[in-house]
């Protein structure tokens, strides 16, 4: 207790009645100790008890300060996030490719599996359009379903809700062997109606 | 912990006051070790120049397959393959698939993993073991089973797959469901029960494709009883040709004890625009945070409290029994801590809209718009979908999704496609 007392005065010599305090406080500290230890005392070797009695409250206090002003160094050293380039999609559309159950035959369309751009679910009715628009004339829906079997095509008389998005995806003008008509409201339902498909910029240009 | 510091610094070999006892006698003081402390952690870390560009390691994917017959590995090939189903992140990894599937029209597969997460959601009979280690340790350690809004909202999101679809008594019973789950939700006074209105508004236009006049008329009576604002039951007409669900901003998620925050989410007025012209104003049905911020004191709330009672009975036998064999030593605090649970469901919307009206037959433009509390057109957030396709009848319920950025064109480029070559088949 004396040892700490001197410290104390001898880096503040000017403050005798505010080291005296806190000496007093400091000594209680000090003096205060663990049961624990009171009963391993005789089984521990010396230099292990040489530190008890050290006050770890105001240690843990300056290390959690100084880990406190550290955090707040770091967060004003921290940029800001950037924010998110932006571009807004056209209001206006493009114009359309291909047609679908949804949005209707498009006159003078023939098969997609022919050549042609409709991608409609083959009925008869929609057999019976190609004949009215002069087109196919010789075209029957057995025929027709025949050449969607052969290539692997799935089609709304199959299975319907994938958006294409199902085992036989995508979309057959993409490239896959589902029909199924797209979801309205959604990219793949532009892609497929507009004919197009959303790609990376290459770096260079951007 | 100041305790535990003081014996454990005792006992080990590695003293830091040692150290610091040291630094005080020879007269630094505190000053200079705060000052040591606070300069080295900020070079360490604040202030440090950006490591080096090494290959950053690539996220690892969490596996669901658990399949391991064809293992190379001689310890394990001839194991029998776990249960990928025991994985207890199992249903949320099942959600989070469903849930960008669902926004993007695909739903049929939603629909399948949403099934999937019932299936274990729902399971009556869980992992014992799983079961009480939740009970007395950690919630985390759990089958994830989520919290009373996330699967009203499942079951909403499959009621609109089945309604899409065609099945419209699936759609029903998907719809009963949810209002089934909602009823965790509540105050004290049992005020919030049967509040997820858009649940209620979805089994009422179910009924009237069934044919059943009656309960569409009582569903819709319960509804405005119900409903935190009834004028917004009374904008919706069962009878009208064009119906819109608008998913809006970013939903809530859990950061601790009936704690939720959402993401970015500005609109506080909502525009729906037909071809450029046409302002209508959706309604606002159900505010899936208001949701979740009222489930504490439901059933949920019963089971937490019970879950804790569990722990401190627990950690007063472990007390006695290290008493006992210490005795002598004072204090043996054994106090087994609460571990929040925080997974949940993410890319949820914060609010529901809903939107019924009359529209001409055909394809139109639908333009969403959004505002903030000024009355500031919010470009993020605004949406537009072209040759959007109405029925005169019988059509599908549209849903939107909005939130910022979502129509994002930015660095995109416009290509035609080549029907030959563009992809290969799955």
């Amino acid at each position: 207790m004396k040892n700490a007392r001197l410290i104390w005065m001898n880096i503040h010599p000017g403050k005798r009645e505010l080291a005296s305090l806190r000496c007093a406080c400091h000594s209680d500290d000090l003096a205060r100790r663990h049961p624990l230890e009171e009963q391993l005392s005789h089984a521990l070797p010396p230099q292990v008890l040489a530190s008890s009695g050290v006050n770890r409250r105001d240690f843990i206090k300056m290390m959690t300060a100084s880990f406190g002003l550290a955090g707040l160094g770091l967060a004003s050293c921290a940029a800001p996030p950037p924010e998110i380039p932006f571009q807004a999609k056209s209001t206006t559309p493009l114009e359309p490719v291909y047609c679908f159950d949804s949005v209707g035959h498009k006159s003078g369309s023939t098969p997609f599996v022919l050549g042609g751009t409709c991608c409609c679910t083959p009925t008869l009715q929609i057999v019976s359009k190609y004949h009215a628009d002069g087109l196919l004339p010789d075209l029957q829906l057995k025929n027709l379903l025949a050449i969607y079997d052969e290539k692997g095509i799935k089609t709304a008389l199959d299975h319907t809700g994938c958006n294409n998005q199902c085992a036989w995806g995508p979309h057959i003008v993409k490239g896959g062997h589902c029909m199924v008509p797209p979801t309205p409201a959604t990219y793949n339902f532009e892609e497929v109606r507009y004919g197009f498909k959303l790609v990376p910029v290459p770096k260079k240009q951007t | 912990m100041i305790e535990g510091l003081h014996i454990s610094g005792d006992i080990g070999t590695l003293n830091p006051c040692v150290c610091f006892i040291k630094l005080r006698r020879c007269g630094a003081g505190w000053a200079l070790a705060f000052l040591m402390t606070s300069f080295g952690v900020l070079a360490l870390s604040g202030c440090a120049s950006q490591p080096p560009t090494a290959p950053a390691s690539q996220p690892k994917p969490i596996k669901i397959d658990a399949g391991n017959q064809n293992s190379s590995d001689p310890k394990t090939a001839g194991q029998k393959p776990p249960n990928i189903e025991d994985n207890i992140q199992y249903p949320l990894i099942e959600l989070n698939i469903g849930g960008p599937l669902f926004d993007h029209g695909d739903y049929f597969n939603a629909d399948q993993h949403f099934a999937n997460a019932t299936k274990i959601m729902d399971r009556i009979t869980g992992n014992s073991t799983q079961e009480t280690t939740a009970v007395v340790l950690d919630e985390t350690n759990k089958v994830f089973i989520g919290q009373p809004y996330e699967r009203a909202t499942m079951f909403l999101y499959r009621g609109i797959c089945h309604f899409n679809m065609g099945d419209y008594s699936g759609a029903l019973a998907a719809f009963r469901s949810s209002l089934v789950a909602n009823e965790e939700t509540r105050n004290s006074n049992d005020k919030f029960k049967h509040d997820f209105t858009i649940s209620q508004l979805m089994a009422a236009l179910c009924y009237e494709r069934l044919g059943e006049p009656e309960n569409v008329q009582s569903m819709l009576d319960l509804a405005r009883k119900n409903a935190p604002n009834p004028a917004s039951v009374d904008a919706f007409n069962v009878n009208h040709n064009f119906i819109a669900v608008i998913g809006v901003g970013e939903g809530p998620f859990r950061t601790g004890a009936r704690t939720f925050m959402i993401g970015k989410s500005p609109e506080k007025k909502i525009e729906l625009d037909i071809d450029q012209g046409n302002l209508n104003q959706p309604t606002e049905e159900t505010d899936l945070l208001f949701q979740a911020q009222n489930e504490q004191w439901g059933d949920a709330d019963t089971a937490r409290l019970a879950r804790e009672t569990g722990k401190a009975i627990v950690s007063g036998i472990l007390n006695g029994i290290i008493l006992a064999a210490t005795q002598g030593m004072a204090n043996p605090n054994i106090n087994i801590q609460d571990q929040e649970d925080i997974r949940s469901w993410t890319g949820l919307p914060y609010k529901f809209y809903i939107f019924t009206g009359n529209v001409p037959v055909g394809t139109h433009t639908i333009t969403l718009k959004a505002y903030d509390e000024k009355g500031v057109a919010l470009a993020r957030d605004q949406e537009v979908w072209f040759e959007v396709p109405v029925a005169a009848q019988g059509g599908p319920i549209l849903y939107l999704r909005m939130k910022q950025n979502w129509q994002n064109e930015f660095g995109l480029l416009h290509v035609p496609l080549q029907p030959a070559t563009d992809a290969t088949p799955k």
